[in-house]
This record gives structure tokens, C-alpha cells and sequence, in this order.
């Protein structure tokens, strides 16, 4: 990283919380691990920052950071972004901790829809920012209700919405927080991570939190917790494919973004998880439009 | 009410820091033991582990319940100085319980089980046991742990196995237990099974 770090704010509480506050969140968090999926409600404080840009991800990791973390944050896969960039100097500022865009450097990672594409390992921890945590929300407004529906496992009306995407498109035809059933018990929303993300949730080393600021609520999947994405027998979930590898680094197996290249059509698809495309070239990949400058030719495709 | 309360943390906002994250780590996988420093200074019978738990956790919001063995004017001083935390008579009331020995642990269902509406209500027991590694083994699954994991508990109840299958018939309600020995804890949330290995 070359930005210059911020200096150490002077006057804030560590991690910018008070005591108090971290006592409670710390309190839904354990609570949200004991009950994989299910949402624990919180009291949501006003953060330096408006509803929507992470407040509920930023709480959590303000709970849990400690001195000797190291923290990594992302904004769909990409460290540079505002809302990455802004997060992590908050917390250098607040808290004077390390950070770092290297996956495998990180102990607690906040993210904005995207899981990293290196396989996290035992003891990081991976907190989602989410908008909307209630999976059934669009299907049933009234939060009285969607909370009954939880108690008694009663899911029949997602099942009802996937299988009208069957009739209607011929598939599943949600691409992005596509719902999950955890340890066959509770219906979860992976916060608006592709569904390409989905199977890295399911009995991964890492401790997954989840909050949701505005919404007031906070769930967690421990690690090695089994997490379905739901599907039909004839309609099996199936993972986004992409037809052509990353440009930068020719990577067949990543999440790519679309980039509009200049006004006539051109386009070019590249890794959406920054750090991932860049240890990859600095190991000598390249991808077509990097094919050039590679003087490897036998990795371009 | 004594006037020579015994100190808490040293040095609050980082050894609730670490003691929450062994907590939150032996709760995320269940079975594994994470030793953390505690309070030295906590009045026995609270042993200074399940003394840094309780002040990690409590405060104004939450009610405490103390077993009988806890019942001493020390104690009862010590954790209303340092968390503010109303005490309930009644176990049932209890957002966190301390219970001084697994011998003389009450049964779980004496506890708020919570509702299958807000499961997350029910009673955090923080248990005092004699340590880890030694004494009655017991083979755990579940979320958190890959496939099996094997942890020796010397002073738990006695049907401590009996006690985690009737609690994880009740899922998602059930209490969570916090095991705290000398230098560690051990988390048993109520998901994890327990079997005793004879």
C-alpha cells in the first residue's frame, strides 16, 4: 500500500466505541455464534458514516479488533475502493492497528460483498457488511411475521419464489445474496456476495460474521458450519461461469467484473478481488491484455 | 456491603479485548482451550477466570445469577462495583449465570431456555471447573469443529452428556455454556453434541 498512514486519532476511545457499546455488540456476537444463522437483534449506534456504507461490518470489527490484528478490508474484492479505503483508515486511526491487502496477512477482514479467493485459514475471521439480513424480507415485509416464520422453520414461500424463477427463466434466476440454509435449521442471506461465493461458506476454516447496521441485527457462522445454497433436486444450485479468463492475469477460476473499455463496446473482464490478480501476475501469470509485457507466453490463453 | 472491594482489570478496554476473543474463539469452536489471564485480584470462590468473563460481558443491561457457593458478601461486592449488573434471585431471570462447581451445578433447564422466536435470550452459564486435559473425556461435534473433538473436563457435572442432549433437543433454544478452569475456557454453545467416552 502507498498511501501514507493516518495518524493515530487522539481522544477516541479504541476502536471508537465505548466500552458499553463493544459489551453489547460483543454480547449479540456470541449469542449469533451459538445460533449459526439465526439474526440477534443489536442496538445499532450512529457511526461516523451513513447508514448503507458498512456501519453494521464496521460495529462488529470495532467489537473484536484487538492491538494485535491485522486488518485487511474490501469493497467487492478491491482494497483501493472509497468505502475500503475510508473503513481501513478509520480503524488505523482509532485503533493504530496494522493492515494490510494480503488475504493470507489478515487475522480480521471486513468485506463488502465479496469473499477473497485465497481459502481463508483457522483463525481469521471475515465480517460482512449487510444491507438487508432478512433473506425472506421481499417476500414478507412485516418483520412480526418473518420472525414467526424463522421460529417454525417455515421457508415454503422462498421455496414458492425459486420455483416460480424455475417456471419463469428456466432456472434460479438470483445471481447475487442468494439465500442459504444453515446446519438445516435457519435460512440465512450471505449479505449481496455473488452466488459464486456461496460454496466458500459452507464448512470453511474461518469465522464468518455478519451485521447489518441499519438493520439492527447481527448473525455469525462459526467455522466448519454447513451451509446449503437452496436448490431443487432437478435444479441443482449452480456456481456463475465465466466464458473468458481474467485480462490481467488470465485467472479461469476467480469472480470477474465486467470493465467498459471505451465508448464502441470494448470490454474486458478482470478478477474482482484485487489481491488475488495481483499475487497472481507478481508470480508471472498473464493475461491477454498483460500478454504483451509478459515475455511468458506460455501463459497466455 | 464491604468497602475494601477487590480491583478488576488493570487495564479494561484490552483485557476485555483478549478475554473476549478466548470466549468468542472457545464458543466459535467448541472444545478447544483458550487460556486467558483473568483477574488475579477476584475474591474466591470466583475464580479469577470466570471473574474476567463476567466483566467482560456484564454490565447494567444484563442480570446475574450466583449459585449458593458464590453467595459471599466479597463476590456479590466485586461484581456489582465492577459491572453494575442487577442480580436476580431467580435463575430463570438470568442473562448470565456463574456456577462455582459442576458437582453442585443445577440443572440446565433452571435456566431462561429462551423462545424459538428470540432464541438468543436465553441464560450464558459460566461454569467453574477444576481444569482441562484431565478427568472425564467427552468426544464433541457440531458446528465449529470439523469433524470430532476430544477434551477431558475434570470437575463438569457428572451427566454432563445427559445434560447437552436434553438442552440440544431444545434447539434453537438452550443455554450456552462457558466452562472456566484456572487459566482457560472452554466453550459448549448449545449446538455442540457431547458424548462421554467411557
Amino acid at each position: 500500500m502507498n498511501a501514507p498512514t493516518p495518524t493515530p486519532a487522539t481522544g477516541y476511545a479504541f476502536a471508537y466505541l465505548d466500552e458499553q457499546t463493544k459489551r453489547m455488540i460483543r454480547r449479540a456476537i456470541l449469542k449469533a455464534v451459538a445460533i449459526p444463522g439465526h439474526q440477534v437483534p443489536f442496538a445499532s449506534r450512529d457511526m461516523p458514516m451513513p447508514y448503507g456504507w458498512g456501519t453494521g461490518g464496521i460495529q462488529v470489527t470495532a467489537a473484536i479488533l484487538g492491538r494485535s490484528d491485522v486488518l485487511k478490508v474490501i469493497d467487492q474484492g478491491a482494497d483501493d475502493t472509497t468505502n475500503a479505503v475510508s473503513i481501513r483508515a478509520f480503524f488505523q486511526k482509532t485503533a493504530s492497528v496494522a493492515v494490510t491487502t494480503k488475504t493470507a496477512e489478515a487475522t480480521v477482514i471486513q468485506t463488502r460483498h465479496r469473499i477473497p479467493e485465497k481459502p481463508l485459514t483457522a483463525g481469521q475471521t471475515l465480517v460482512f457488511q449487510v444491507p438487508i439480513p432478512e433473506p425472506l424480507r421481499f417476500l414478507e415485509p412485516r418483520e412480526t411475521e418473518t420472525r414467526v416464520m424463522h421460529a417454525l422453520a417455515d421457508y415454503g414461500l422462498m421455496h414458492v419464489k425459486l420455483y416460480e424463477d424455475v417456471a419463469k427463466h428456466g432456472r434460479i434466476a438470483k445471481t447475487y445474496a442468494y439465500p442459504v440454509e444453515v446446519e438445516g435449521r435457519y435460512m440465512m442471506d450471505p449479505s449481496p456476495i455473488p452466488k459464486f461465493d456461496n460454496p466458500k461458506l459452507h464448512m470453511s476454516p474461518a469465522l464468518q460474521l455478519f451485521g447489518a447496521g441499519r438493520e439492527k441485527r447481527i448473525y455469525a457462522l462459526p467455522p466448519f458450519t454447513a451451509v446449503k445454497s437452496l436448490d431443487f433436486e432437478d435444479h441443482p444450485f449452480e456456481r456463475t461461469k465465466f466464458e473468458a479468463p481474467c485480462a490481467l492475469c488470465g485467472a479461469t477460476d476467480a469472480y470477474l467484473d465486467e470493465v467498459v473499455t471505451d465508448d464502441r463496446g470494448g470490454r474486458m473482464f478482470v478478477c474482482s478481488d484485487t489481491d488475488h490478480c495481483e499475487e497472481r501476475r507478481a508470480a508471472g501469470h498473464r493475461g491477454a491484455m498483460l500478454a504483451d509485457t509478459a515475455g511468458n507466453e506460455e501463459n497466455v490463453r | 456491603m464491604p468497602t475494601d472491594i477487590a480491583p478488576g482489570f488493570v487495564d479494561p478496554v484490552h483485557e476485555s479485548q483478549t478475554t473476549f476473543r478466548a470466549v468468542l474463539d472457545a464458543l466459535a469452536e467448541p472444545g478447544t482451550i483458550r487460556p486467558i489471564a483473568g483477574v488475579a485480584t477476584a475474591p474466591a470462590p470466583l475464580a479469577p477466570t470466570a471473574a474476567a468473563v463476567v466483566a467482560t460481558l456484564c454490565d447494567f443491561e444484563t442480570t446475574v445469577w450466583r449459585d449458593e457457593a458464590l453467595a459471599t458478601p466479597a463476590v456479590d461486592a466485586w461484581v456489582a462495583f465492577h459491572t453494575g449488573a442487577p442480580r436476580v434471585a431467580d435463575p430463570r431471570e438470568a442473562g448470565f449465570a456463574i456456577v462455582a462447581a459442576g458437582e453442585t451445578a443445577p440443572g440446565w433447564e433452571t435456566f431462561r431456555l429462551g423462545a424459538d422466536i428470540d432464541p438468543s435470550t436465553s441464560t450464558t452459564v459460566v461454569l467453574q471447573v477444576a481444569g482441562f486435559g484431565e478427568g472425564r473425556r467427552y468426544r464433541l461435534s457440531g458446528p465449529g469443529i470439523e469433524t470430532t473433538r476430544e477434551i477431558a473436563i475434570l470437575g463438569a457435572p457428572a451427566d454432563l452428556a445427559a445434560r447437552g442432549a436434553e438442552n440440544r433437543a431444545l434447539f434453537p433454544r438452550g443455554i450456552d455454556l462457558i466452562l472456566a478452569s484456572p487459566t482457560a475456557v472452554v466453550g459448549l454453545p448449545r449446538t455442540t453434541r457431547i458424548e462421554e467416552i467411557a
